[in-house]
């Protein structure tokens, strides 16, 4: 038998970096299985949109029909009118 | 100039529900393909809630590139790729009246020219929002912008409620965002 077996210090740290592998491979798994029906779940949409309401900074703001029309090329033919 | 009739023909080459993608809020991911006369694209359309979908596109070489919207590939051929982008969307919403769509104009990146561009109003932002603009009326979308993130959004008008989709797609921007 080596030294290194009888080392008492390595035995805890070998135990701790497979632990950390373990639950660093564990928390992936759970993540990618997880993740996608959270979302089914996540309130969080329409709390955020209540917040957005209530402050009214809402990021996307309507383009109104006149600043369309004054934008628009009319040469070109609608796809959808 | 950005017509489905010039769109080059593409093929669907990847179907991915919510659970395989792992990206935030999407429930179905499309990968269509089509090929320029230089080069093969991919065209991604993601299917977010309220039948929202958002339509991506980038060179097949750069599909690992985490920058892959951001490169410039002077090909020339913005028209016509847009107008494919056009022409899948023509054919969800046949399907689909509610479909409603848009888009990021993702600023540039390019290392060699030393050029970032900012991420306001940026030239694919400009260049898309006229094309959409041109070719989809008020009257069957009802158009929202955001210029400071370079995002657009048309809502289909055959939705009951517009306005709450315009809030509920604030509301995952604003996440997409902070991410």
């Amino acid at each position: 038998m080596s030294e290194k077996e009888h080392d008492p210090k390595i035995k805890p740290y070998l135990f701790l970096i497979v632990l950390q592998s373990l639950i660093s491979i564990m928390m992936r798994t759970m993540g990618k299985l997880i993740t996608p029906f959270n979302h089914k779940k996540d309130t969080s949409v329409q709390v955020a949109s209540v917040r957005l309401a209530n402050t009214a900074k809402g990021y996307l703001a309507k383009v109104s029909a006149e600043e369309i029309k004054a934008r628009r090329v009319a040469a070109y033919r609608y796809l959808l009118p | 100039m950005f017509e489905p009739e010039t769109s080059y023909p593409y093929r669907r080459v990847g179907d991915h529900s919510g659970l395989t993608t792992n990206r935030k809020h999407v429930e179905h991911l499309t990968i269509y393909q089509f090929n320029t006369e230089k080069y093969p694209y991919l065209i991604e359309v993601e299917k977010y809630p309220c039948q929202i979908y958002a339509f991506k596109f980038y060179r097949r070489v750069h599909k690992k590139n985490k920058q892959r919207f951001n490169l410039m590939t002077n090909e020339g051929k913005c028209s016509r790729i847009v107008g494919t982008c056009f022409s899948i969307f023509l054919s969800i919403y046949e399907k689909n009246p509610l479909a409603s769509f848009g888009f990021l104009g993702a600023h540039t990146i390019d290392i060699q020219k030393h050029v970032i561009e900012p991420k306001n109003e940026t030239r694919r932002f400009v260049v898309y929002r006229q094309a959409v603009q041109n070719y989809f009326g008020t009257d069957t979308f009802t158009h929202f912008s955001n210029p400071e993130n370079s995002i657009y959004l048309a809502i289909s008008n055959k939705n009951k409620d517009v306005a709450n989709i315009a809030d509920v797609a604030n509301a995952m921007i604003e996440q997409l965002l902070d991410q």
